[in-house]
């Protein structure tokens, strides 16, 4: 007699998808949405303001690697948006646009790969700190280091980008090459969300003990996530060197890396559209609202406290529950900066 | 040798404004875990309320001092108040975010209040030098040197022999099982945010006559204080402090005798070689322990 063959209980519920859907129709859609922004738009001003947000896009969505889904307290994103600028603008003194590129994409990777060997085994806090520290150190080198930026760190007339011979030499034009970055920037985003790799990078940083005994290379994928998003950095660094012309240290600082925070955890740092959203808050807020220019710094102080206690998922979160409430569903992401009154385990070892 | 003299006192002087900082952050880390990013703005606010009434209202010195210590210690449980208190029980990242969201709130009420042009602070010995040889000493390095021996003697005296080092340490050790011996955690950690912002103002004080005081002035300071905290293993508060004065003394030695164009960041090579060989730290015994 063939025991009944009894309905697994679970198999009923309906499970969430392993992987986030639509990234790459989302791509699109951005891609869309950004084409009519630049066909629509016409002052140079408008152009400004629309280039910034594509440049800290990039840049806020390499930080969505490192701390979003690599769960690193980096400080050092603005350090390396700066040594991409001056790699780039190193390179392409006497060469093109793509070999400037293709400079701070190396050197980028390169010093951030050595940089996270050397201080491979600190804890998380150790790392927020040594973090601070490269930032500060590469402050000091591109001001003080004359034959790679330029004296006291100021370099200028940087070559305007160009690409198989074209120029991208107008305001539309650039704006039209940062639409094409931040496409290739989120479609590579996008396959990592689609890829085991962000269900991995999750695990290992919300149970890093776990993950290691399941087998997961823990340090591997951290450096992974904090080598890639720098590398974004890097990119963006360069975009901006070309774009502007001229750059100086100023440009770099720690406010950079605070302002880059507050992009990611005010757009959502669950999400690969969160840096996305905060970039143009970022980046808009302060020009067309008034009072946010005047009292930026307490604006941007009060909204990072507020957002973490109020909204943890940031703009997109919101977004997605008021459509998850819609659609009646649950959603399915995990917390990332959850509330779960557990401890971090990284950081609290001694207890 | 001169020379030599010169740079060891100011070395050791800007070791001792670290050490401050270092255990006043060590105090509000082990009593609750928190990595408080505020500390920076914390000491250029006691410098600010120092200037204000020294300047401003025309206060002695010694007065301006004490109100600034004072001050800052209600803004320090102030900070617990709202930016602490309401994330009890969050992850330690929502935390440390929010002392970073803190920290852009003082420097910009900083910025409102005070403006951004440089001032300075007086110092009470004026610009007195000691001559030791050929080497002149400011005095105000001296009175650094011996109220920070004061200072830091004194926290080391009440976190290893009082009834409140102890609670500390307890809450450090094992916050739950301290609890549960009846340590008053949220009085404690009132406390320990109170008397860090205070050390924070006494350090603010103290290095501010001997440069420009602008809002970026405890920035630097604060990270010395981390590399410090770190280098010392977030151990015990000797090894700290010995971290800090070696940071101090790097930084001098090294704009003296290699290139003073890359002072400030001889300390910062120093920790990352430290952390490359021994991540835990020179003293520190096991990675993430807060005892």
């Amino acid at each position: 007699m063939t025991p009944e063959v009894v309905s697994d209980p679970v198999s009923r519920v309906r499970r969430p998808p392993v992987y986030g859907r639509h990234q790459f129709l989302g791509v699109a859609g951005f891609i869309v949405f950004a084409s009519i922004l630049a066909t629509v738009l016409d002052s140079a001003y408008n152009y400004g303001l629309l280039s910034s947000w594509l440049t800290m896009s990039i840049l806020g969505l390499g930080f969505y690697l490192v701390f979003g889904l690599g769960g690193q307290f980096a400080f050092s994103q603005a350090a390396f948006f700066g040594l991409g600028a001056y790699s780039s603008a190193w390179a392409s003194r006497s060469t093109s646009f793509g070999w400037g590129l293709l400079a701070a994409i190396v050197i980028g990777a390169a010093v951030a790969l050595l940089f996270s060997l050397l201080v491979f085994r600190t804890n998380q806090f150790y790392f927020a700190i040594t973090t601070l520290a490269f930032s500060q150190i590469a402050l000091v080198v591109f001001r003080e280091f004359d034959a790679f930026t330029g004296s006291g760190g100021e370099v200028i007339g940087i070559r305007k980008p160009d690409a198989f011979g074209y120029q991208f030499n107008t305001d539309v034009r650039i704006v039209w090459l940062l639409i094409g970055a931040v496409g290739v920037a989120l479609f590579l985003v996008a396959m990592i969300e689609r890829s085991p790799l962000r269900r991995e990078a999750l695990a290992v940083h919300a149970q890093p003990t776990v993950a290691a005994t399941l087998g997961m290379p823990t340090g591997r994928l951290r450096l992974l996530m904090f080598v890639l998003g720098s590398s974004f950095a890097a990119v963006a660094g360069s975009l901006q060197a070309h774009r502007s012309g001229f750059i100086s240290t100023e440009g770099f600082s720690v406010a950079l890396a605070i302002d880059i925070f507050l992009i990611l955890l005010l757009g959502g740092v669950s999400s690969m559209w969160g840096p996305i959203v905060g970039a143009a808050f970022v980046v808009v807020a302060p020009e067309k609202l008034r009072f946010i220019g005047n009292y930026r710094g307490m604006v941007y102080g009060i909204l990072l406290i507020l957002v973490i206690v109020v909204f943890p998922k940031g703009l997109v979160g919101l977004f997605e529950t008021g459509w998850n409430r819609i659609r009646r569903r649950q959603s399915t992401d995990p917390e990332i900066l959850g509330d779960s009154s557990a401890p971090d385990p990284s950081l609290e070892v001694g207890r | 040798m001169d020379r030599f003299i010169s740079l060891f006192t100011i070395g050791i002087a800007q070791g001792a404004i670290i050490a401050i900082v270092a255990l006043g952050f060590l105090l509000i880390y082990k009593a609750t875990g928190v990595v408080n990013f505020a500390q920076g703005d914390l000491v250029t606010l006691g410098a600010y309320v120092a200037v204000w009434a020294s300047t401003e209202r025309g206060w002695p010195l010694g007065v301006a001092y004490l109100l600034a210590i004072v001050v800052l210690f209600v803004v320090g449980i102030v900070l617990e108040r709202f930016a602490y208190a309401p994330l009890r029980g969050r992850s330690i990242h929502v935390v440390v975010i929010s002392t970073l969201g803190a920290a852009l709130v003082i420097r910009a009420i900083i910025l409102k209040w005070m403006g951004p042009t440089p001032t300075r602070l007086a110092s009470p010995l004026g610009f007195d030098v000691i001559t030791v040889g050929k080497a002149r000493i400011p005095k105000q390095n001296l009175l650094i040197i011996g109220l920070t021996v004061i200072s830091v003697g004194g926290t080391m005296l009440v976190f290893n022999m009082t009834q409140f080092g102890r609670q500390v340490r307890a809450l450090a050790s094992d916050r739950v099982t301290a609890m549960l011996q009846g340590i008053r955690a949220t009085r404690m950690s009132m406390l320990t945010f109170g008397l860090s912002a205070a050390m924070s103002a006494l350090a603010g004080v103290l290095i501010a006559p001997t440069r420009a005081v602008t809002v970026d002035l405890g920035f630097s300071v604060m990270l010395y204080a981390f590399a410090a905290a770190i280098l010392g293993g977030m151990g015990r508060l000797g090894g700290v402090v010995v971290a800090a004065i070696a940071i101090g003394l790097v930084r001098q030695l090294g704009s003296g005798y290699i290139n003073a164009d890359y002072a400030e960041i001889y300390p910062f090579i120093l920790m990352l070689v430290v952390l490359a060989a021994r991540p835990e730290g020179l003293f520190g015994h096991d990675t993430g322990s807060r005892l």
